[in-house]
């Protein structure tokens, strides 16, 4: 007999009757576990209209839109009130200008003078050249050098 | 589910037929919906084939029961995750049955010894004509194939006990047709190697 009779003999295996009851008994009567299920034709929009709800709330919150809202006045942040904004943009313009006109008074007396000017008279400096801002010239002024070291130990 | 239901379910659906498509998908769909009945039915058909695919795996009978027993447990279990998709019912059935060999052979202590195989498991009233020497050989075929890698006892064992076709087999074990059919000549080669 040919090996691919006998493996086709071995069809001819049959489990045992009793056995075979007893498991299909045990088996059938085993209940399913429950599984929810939700039957409800209209879930998936449900889903994608809830998604996109928690979505457009974030986005809400992200562009601050709680603080242009008069409901939520308490809530305003500081940084976002124009008033205040410009105020601190003014206060910011007068220390370039302060900061600017003592860099250009030290450069100048620097070029000829290997001494260090004091750096902090910078109130000094400021009111003799607020004098100087009168003038709508922004060139630097022609003075003499020994007028401008009087200038600076005054 | 009492028995004279399940008598009355099967005189209801006839002397059905379970090779053809359109039943068994028709069973399987109610099977899946939670009908005891319906699965009693795939029970009763494919029962045989996942003891024999079994059987011949691990050799001895209560083990095979008992593997047989949880292959249809876990399926019935489970048959609200099935979903057919042209996904056969038996692909299924045997991926599940592999799973458990795997299993028991992963968490028992598998002996190879002779004498740990059952003698009497080829003994059934359809084997019972079987002359003497036939038996003699099957044994020896059954012995040859437990030394085989678990890939080529399932597809000599689905292919050519059980006559599956090769798509299902393949769905079975994971593997494209083309990887099937080398596998079906080599395991044959390998069998008739150990044989000789």
């Amino acid at each position: 007999m040919n090996l691919l009779e006998l493996l086709k003999k071995l069809k001819g295996v049959e489990p045992d009757k009793h056995y075979t009851e007893k498991s299909r008994l045990i088996i059938l009567s085993t209940p399913l576990a429950k599984k929810l299920k939700y039957t409800s034709p209209w879930l998936p929009q449900l889903k994608f209209i809830g998604a996109f709800a928690i979505a457009s709330l974030i986005f809400f919150i992200l562009l601050g839109g709680f603080s242009n809202s008069k409901f939520s006045a308490p809530l305003k942040l500081s940084n976002l009130d124009p008033v205040g904004l410009k105020a601190e943009a003014d206060a910011i313009d007068i220390q370039i200008q302060l900061t600017d006109i003592h860099y250009q008074e030290s450069s100048g007396a620097e070029n000829e003078s290997t001494q260090a000017l004091p750096l902090n008279n910078v109130q000094k400096q400021a009111e003799n050249l607020s004098l100087k801002n009168q003038t709508p010239s922004t060139s630097t002024p022609e003075i003499t050098i020994d007028e401008a070291l009087d200038r600076l130990s005054r | 589910m009492d028995g004279t239901q399940d008598k009355a379910f099967r005189n209801q659906i006839g002397s059905f037929s379970l090779s053809g498509i359109d039943g068994e998908e028709r069973i399987v769909r109610s099977a899946v919906k939670g009908e005891a009945s319906s699965f009693g039915l795939l029970y009763d058909y494919y029962q045989p084939k996942i003891y024999r695919f079994v059987i011949i795996k691990v050799g001895k009978r209560e083990e095979a029961e008992d593997l047989t027993h949880q292959v249809f447990l876990n399926a019935w279990q489970n048959i609200r995750s099935y979903k057919h998709h042209g996904f056969p019912f038996s692909s299924w059935l045997y991926q599940i049955a592999r799973n458990e060999v795997i299993d028991f052979y992963r968490t028992r202590k598998y002996e190879s010894r002779l004498d740990y195989l059952d003698e009497n498991y080829f003994i059934s009233p359809a084997s019972a004509e079987f002359k003497f020497d036939q038996g003699l050989e099957m044994e020896r075929v059954k012995l040859a194939m437990k030394q085989m890698k678990p890939d080529y006892q399932d597809v000599i064992i689905m292919r050519f006990v059980e006559e599956i076709p090769i798509k299902e087999v393949a769905l079975a074990i994971g593997k494209s047709e083309g990887a099937v059919k080398l596998i079906q000549h080599r395991a044959l080669k390998e069998l008739k190697k150990i044989l000789s």
